[in-house]
């Protein structure tokens, strides 16, 4: 696996032809670990020995005929706001730095039913929102494609492993932007899911109304898999949906005849500044929508502002909420970058929240109406490729309405998917956004557009240890 | 955006201490100096609307 890194579906037939041990590939993605996590950071526990553990049941499982499907033997990680029974669990703080769950997040339980091979936990920003950060009893996790670099956040570990090769797939969390951020950043596939399609339960709470579980990896393919694991009704999560869940695997395609894209060109082209070769990037991905089979018309949403206005409001009070008792004894041990965004829901009111929370129906309703039309809409994943640590302030994400945060508001589905390259070398991105529970048509567009293109040929060159 | 404008620094202090946050002096010179971001968020979201517009305190899969 050195030199060629199989995806989960090409590492899936490989396993139950029996042509790969999925002893042999836990050991590689180990190997991996310990050869370029060092510089790279994206691990905060390594479970060689439960991952070897695991991946010896599976291979003795799946020679017995005993075959879980698709994903038994895969080997992926998890964020580490994720809870795993009696491994630790810190949310990247200093707060829960000795944290041990008893029990397993319901998403963590059913991959682990599914038969996958948990390699360890991952790094993310502190409490999913405090990062990039220096000022924690871990670093952050740095991007492969150039390490002077941000992944992206909050599941920075996530995007920053997969992209290394250094699990096939992991978990992420969304609440404004955190599975689709470093995804694009770090140039893999991730798919916030719909709200309530993936429990929540076990997952440690960013923003109870906002908060979104679901799964990344190399490519789109692979995010269908390891999604069907994952979504489901769960009674221990008072959002949880209960609806059917399809194939999401069997209804991936190749082409988008009759598929009706809406681009939402008002947001990057108005409503925020995007990099021209973000623009170049994007312009030349609805080409490639056009080629196979789509019709690409505009589509006008309310302005990004509004989304990102109702967004920040309900996302830092209920994170403030959250914390508030930690807050007032350990406010300082909390990285600055966490203490001091979530410390700004103390200058909101009760009736700011609520009128946030009429806005967000308002606008998921104008969304509604204006999507009537099509099937799914695009825009740019983020305005531009990864900034350097040195660039990257606290107070950044204030200045311009962030292009991730409309569906945080609206619940949709969204696919990110890499678009190609900036001339820097760093990976650009889409989101691919669906109708509320229409993921699978999401994922559909997202690999369609990915198989006819060539960007999953190019993995970043990693240093050495 | 447009140059938001600084929250009220004795209010901005009344507040933080209402919440039981004991905040250095340099902590609360940033804090104030972002407050204009809050300010902005909290003059769309209070934007006139019908009385009868109703919060979306959960996510419904169909409208009603």
């Amino acid at each position: 696996m050195s030199s060629e890194i199989p995806s989960i579906a090409e590492a899936s037939r490989l396993i139950q032809s029996k042509a790969l041990s999925p002893v042999t590939l836990a050991e590689q993605c180990l190997e991996r670990i310990r050869t370029y996590d060092g510089k790279l950071n994206a691990f905060l526990l390594v479970c060689e020995k439960e991952a070897l553990a695991q991946a010896r049941q599976a291979e003795k499982d799946i020679a017995a005929g005993r075959s879980k499907g698709p994903l038994h033997g895969i080997p992926i990680a998890h964020k580490d706001i994720y809870s795993t029974k009696g491994i630790r669990t810190t949310a990247h703080s200093k707060i829960l730095a000795d944290h041990v769950p008893k029990e397993d997040a319901t998403t963590v339980r059913k991959l682990a039913e599914a038969g996958t091979v948990m390699l360890g936990k991952l790094a993310t920003h502190e409490f999913a929102m405090g990062g990039p950060s220096f000022d924690l009893p871990w670093p952050p996790a740095r991007n492969p494609w150039n390490y002077d670099h941000v992944t992206g956040g909050s599941s920075s570990g996530t995007g920053a492993a997969i992209a290394a090769g250094m699990t096939l797939g992991g978990t992420g969390s969304d609440t404004g932007g955190s599975i689709r951020n470093p995804s694009a950043w770090c140039g893999v596939s991730g798919i916030k899911p719909t709200y309530g399609l993936c429990s929540r339960a076990g997952v440690f709470p960013l923003s109870y109304s906002l908060d979104h579980t679901g799964p990344m990896a190399w490519t789109v393919e692979d995010c269908a898999l390891l999604l069907q694991a994952m979504a489901g009704h769960d009674p221990r999560d008072p959002a949880s949906a209960s609806v059917p869940i399809p194939d999401y695997h069997s209804l991936l395609r190749t082409d988008l005849k009759g598929v009706r894209v809406g681009l939402i060109r008002h947001f990057h082209e108005q409503d925020t500044k995007i990099d021209p070769e973000m623009q170049k990037s994007l312009d030349a991905a609805l080409g490639v929508l056009r080629d196979l089979g789509a019709t690409i018309t505009d589509v006008r949403l309310p302005p990004l502002s509004q989304f990102a206005a109702c967004c920040y409001i309900i996302l830092l009070t209920e994170a403030f909420v959250v914390h508030s008792t930690e807050f007032k004894a350990r406010f300082n041990d909390y990285c600055e970058n966490f203490r001091d965004r979530a410390a700004l829901a103390a200058l909101l009111s009760g009736p700011d929240y609520l009128q946030a929370q009429r806005l967000r129906r308002q606008l998921t309703d104008e969304v509604r109406a204006a999507t009537t039309g099509v099937d799914v809409l695009v825009t740019a994943a983020l305005p531009g490729p990864a900034p350097t640590f040195a660039a990257s302030n606290k107070w950044a994400m204030f200045k311009q309405p962030p292009l991730p945060m409309p569906c945080n508001v609206t619940g949709q589905p969204v696919t990110t998917v890499c678009t190609g390259f900036h001339s820097s070398g760093l990976p650009l991105a889409m989101q691919v956004i669906g109708h509320p529970f229409q993921d699978a048509t999401t994922l559909a567009v997202a690999h369609a557009y990915q198989k006819a293109t060539p960007w999953r040929a190019k993995r970043p060159v990693l240093k050495a240890t | 955006m447009s140059d938001p404008k600084l929250m009220d620094r004795a209010e901005l202090e009344a507040r933080f201490a209402r919440a039981g946050l004991t905040l250095s002096k340099a902590q609360l010179d940033e804090l104030h100096g972002v407050s204009g971001y809050l300010q902005q968020w909290v003059d769309i979201v209070n934007a006139p609307r019908e009385m009868a517009a109703e919060p979306a305190t959960i996510f419904a899969r169909e409208p009603t």
